[in-house]
């Protein structure tokens, strides 16, 4: 079965949402993005919003396509961890004597997709059960025992406003959400449905009450494109930009030891922190959000891929981070709130938005990232590259110290891509001559 | 990694050669004819002779430092009222009082690309007299539309003849790229422009520094003439906190319509500032050839 072939599969439920948005310069709909790509890459969802917004029907779609293979759980203020546990049929677990209890045991957590509705009604211990779920291992007993169909966990999560606060966007733990690779509001005009679906939802149905699944399992497809997602190349690129987000993010020009990370939780209110910039701004981001963000844009560029599309990967991939990084606990509450009346994703897009100067910058280094990577990948510097991509200490000077030792080690151990590399440069120049 | 190489890797080689076996871009050559005002003088002669001229306008306080410094003379310019600054003693006026320089800044389109890319905006330091005479200041105060953000807003050819190296008396500048200033230029004359990517300038913070954020600031540098007495001015000037000023208006501001003003210094650790209108109060340090004369 293609790629595409699956993809038409998970075109099919009662979830609707035809919303477009434009990434990396080509349109994609909302089920493309919180669907598709998530299911591809294996990145987890965690899903906010008022209720009515749809949540229980992408849950009972995405029950529908791994069947047996799905895991629900259901946040309740009663909620006993010991019955998490049952579901996956731990209990067993301090009483294997034997091989085949342990692979009975195993088979019990062998799930692909878990789905955790009602998050936030859930008490906080028991969420740490769900993320440790979503993170694909369960520590139990001093153990940690990997969950998943070949290395395949999907968790989905959603969390509805009920008593007016809801885990994830005013008050969670950072480490918490951080293991949400994508956190996206539903609500949020930019995502939700469109007045066309509005219409198609209420004209479809007359009982009030959510949809029971009625898909086909397709477990098996949805693994088999994740294993096929995994063989594609990437490009280096966006590690670099990793780089530049995790570290770059981190400078600060005016303060002892130039790191917000130093400055711990009030870097935003440090004295002599710059708030001109996006310095008082913006947190360097996580290794996992930087993760969650390239992963995203990889499948979704598969995506489009996969329909003759060519999206530009860098923008791609800073577009990805809006859906990893505006509520994960990188923007200064104070510039969201005060700046922004409270919109994250407003705030997101003056700092790395398509119009903003970030992004701007980001842009137009790539050519000389671009270039001076592939010189690396040969073990060579270019001078003039390097200091085109920081002249001087700041936030680009982690993107070249990185390029240059990366050259340094490739020199030492040259690689096939290397050597060709080389040979391309040497030919380059001979028939100069 | 793929142990091959993709078209897209063959894409970026060919570019970065074609890009290092382009010529280099050298700034443009300028006519033998070098202004006058070619600076002869030393900071000594500032620091002794140099009159000062205060106007509530600024082209009249200009005009009168231009009338007493006559062809032979200088108003002086950011870089040589930094190095006067450091040389004097700090009960010197110029450590007491701002100042008005005869350094403009101006931002606009290379749309020839002849000293970065092409057709991007980059800001034209001009020390010693540009475009920005008294009358050309007046006649932006009294024109419709003369003025734009607190700038004048240049019309017709004014800003590309900057990027060449011509003055409207048509005589010529030598305009360095940010990175030779930043090398170094061996006797930096009285008149000379540095021109930068705008972008690298409004990447700079306008605010107080410490001195790491100070002397390595490139629009400190490009304003200074290079980074020769920036230690020594940041050891001198800085607040009791360790601050010294650099102050611009280039975040947010367009480029794409050019337009120029005059750059201010103040005495105490508020250091320098472009960030002043146009329409402003002036000081200026006018030395006459007599200075020269005195000398020897």
């Amino acid at each position: 079965m293609t790629l595409k072939d699956t993809f038409d599969k998970l075109d099919a439920g009662r979830y609707i949402n035809t919303r477009e948005l434009i990434m990396g310069g080509i349109p994609y709909n909302a089920r493309d993005i919180i669907l598709k790509a998530p299911l591809l890459a294996g990145l987890n969802v965690y899903l906010v919003g008022d209720t009515g917004e749809g949540k229980t029907e992408l849950a009972n779609d995405l029950i529908g396509y791994f069947g047996d293979n799905s895991c629900y759980m259901m946040g309740r203020p009663d909620f006993e961890p010991s019955e998490l546990l049952k579901q996956v049929n731990l209990g067993k677990l301090k009483d294997v004597k034997t091989d085949k209890e342990l692979v009975e045991l195993t088979d019990n957590v062998n799930k692909m997709m878990y789905y955790s509705d009602e998050l936030n009604r859930a008490p906080p211990i028991v969420q740490n059960y769900f993320f440790d779920f979503m993170d694909g291992k369960l520590v139990h007993n001093g153990k940690i025992f990997q969950l998943g169909k070949n290395g395949y966990t999907v968790g989905y999560a959603s969390g509805n406003l009920g008593n007016g606060e809801y885990v994830g966007v005013s008050n969670s733990d950072r480490a918490l959400l951080d293991r949400m690779h994508m956190i996206i509001k539903l609500d949020y005009p930019d995502y939700c449905t469109t007045e066309l679906d509005d219409l198609r939802i209420f004209s479809g149905k007359k009982n009030p009450r959510a949809s029971m699944p009625e898909n086909k399992d397709i477990s098996d497809s949805i693994l088999a494109m994740h294993n096929e997602f995994g063989k594609r190349n990437v490009s280096m690129i966006l590690p670099l930009l990793g780089v530049y987000l995790t570290k770059g993010l981190d400078y600060v020009e005016n303060v002892e030891k130039h790191s917000k990370r130093a400055l711990g939780s009030r870097w935003a209110e440090t004295e002599g922190i710059r708030t001109d910039t996006d310095e008082n701004k913006i947190h360097p981001l996580s290794k996992r959000a930087v993760f969650g963000g390239m992963v995203l844009a990889y499948s979704l560029e598969t995506i489009a891929k996969e329909r003759g599309q060519n999206p530009r990967i860098v923008d791609l991939f800073l577009d990805s981070l809006r859906l990893t990084v505006p509520f994960s606990g990188v923007l200064s509450p104070t510039y969201v709130d005060m700046a922004h009346n409270g919109d994250a994703y407003s705030a997101f897009d003056s700092l790395l938005g398509p119009d903003s100067q970030n992004r701007a910058e980001i842009i137009n280094k790539v050519d000389v990232l671009e270039e001076a990577l592939l010189l690396a990948e040969a073990g060579k510097k270019d001078d003039a590259l390097l200091q085109d991509i920081a002249s001087q200490e700041g936030k680009w000077m982690p993107v070249r110290n990185a390029i240059s030792t990366y050259a340094d080690m490739q020199a030492e151990n040259p690689t096939e891509k290397g050597k060709q590399i080389q040979e391309f440069i040497a030919e380059a120049h001979k028939s100069k001559k | 990694m793929t142990s091959e190489l993709s078209p897209d890797d063959k894409r970026i080689l060919e570019r970065y050669l074609s890009r290092k076996s382009a010529p280099v871009q050298a700034a443009p050559k300028v006519d033998p004819v070098i202004a006058q005002n070619v600076s002869a003088f030393s900071i000594e002669d500032i620091i002794k002779n140099g009159n000062t001229f205060y106007d509530s306008k600024i082209p009249v306080a200009l005009k009168q430092a231009l009338d007493h410094a006559t062809v032979g003379g200088i108003v002086v310019n950011m870089p040589e009222l930094i190095a006067a600054k450091v040389k004097a003693a700090k009960t010197h006026d110029f450590w007491k009082n701002w100042y008005s320089v005869h350094t403009e800044e101006n931002i606009g389109l290379d749309k020839k690309g002849r000293f970065y890319d092409k057709d991007k905006p980059v800001l034209v330091i001009v020390n010693g007299g540009g475009i920005l005479t008294p009358d050309r200041i007046d006649k932006a105060y009294t024109d419709k539309d003369g003025m734009i953000d607190g700038s004048a807003k240049y019309v017709g050819k004014e800003f590309d003849n900057i990027l060449d190296g011509k003055l409207p008396d048509n005589t010529s500048i030598q305009i360095y790229r940010f990175d030779e200033i930043k090398k170094g230029i061996k006797s930096l004359p009285h008149k000379f422009g540095v021109v930068m990517p705008y972008v690298m300038a409004q990447g700079t913070s306008s605010g107080y520094h410490q001195k790491a954020g100070f002397i390595n600031n490139p629009l400190v540098i490009a304003r200074a003439g290079g980074i020769e007495n920036l230690e020594k001015y940041y050891d001198l000037a800085k607040s009791k906190k360790g601050n010294l000023g650099n102050y611009h208006p280039f975040n947010g501001r367009d480029a794409s319509v050019p337009s120029g003003r005059l750059l201010f210094f103040y005495g105490s650790y508020n250091g320098l500032d472009g960030n002043l209108n146009l329409d402003i109060i002036g000081r200026f340090v006018g030395v006459a050839p007599e200075a020269q004369r005195k000398k020897k």
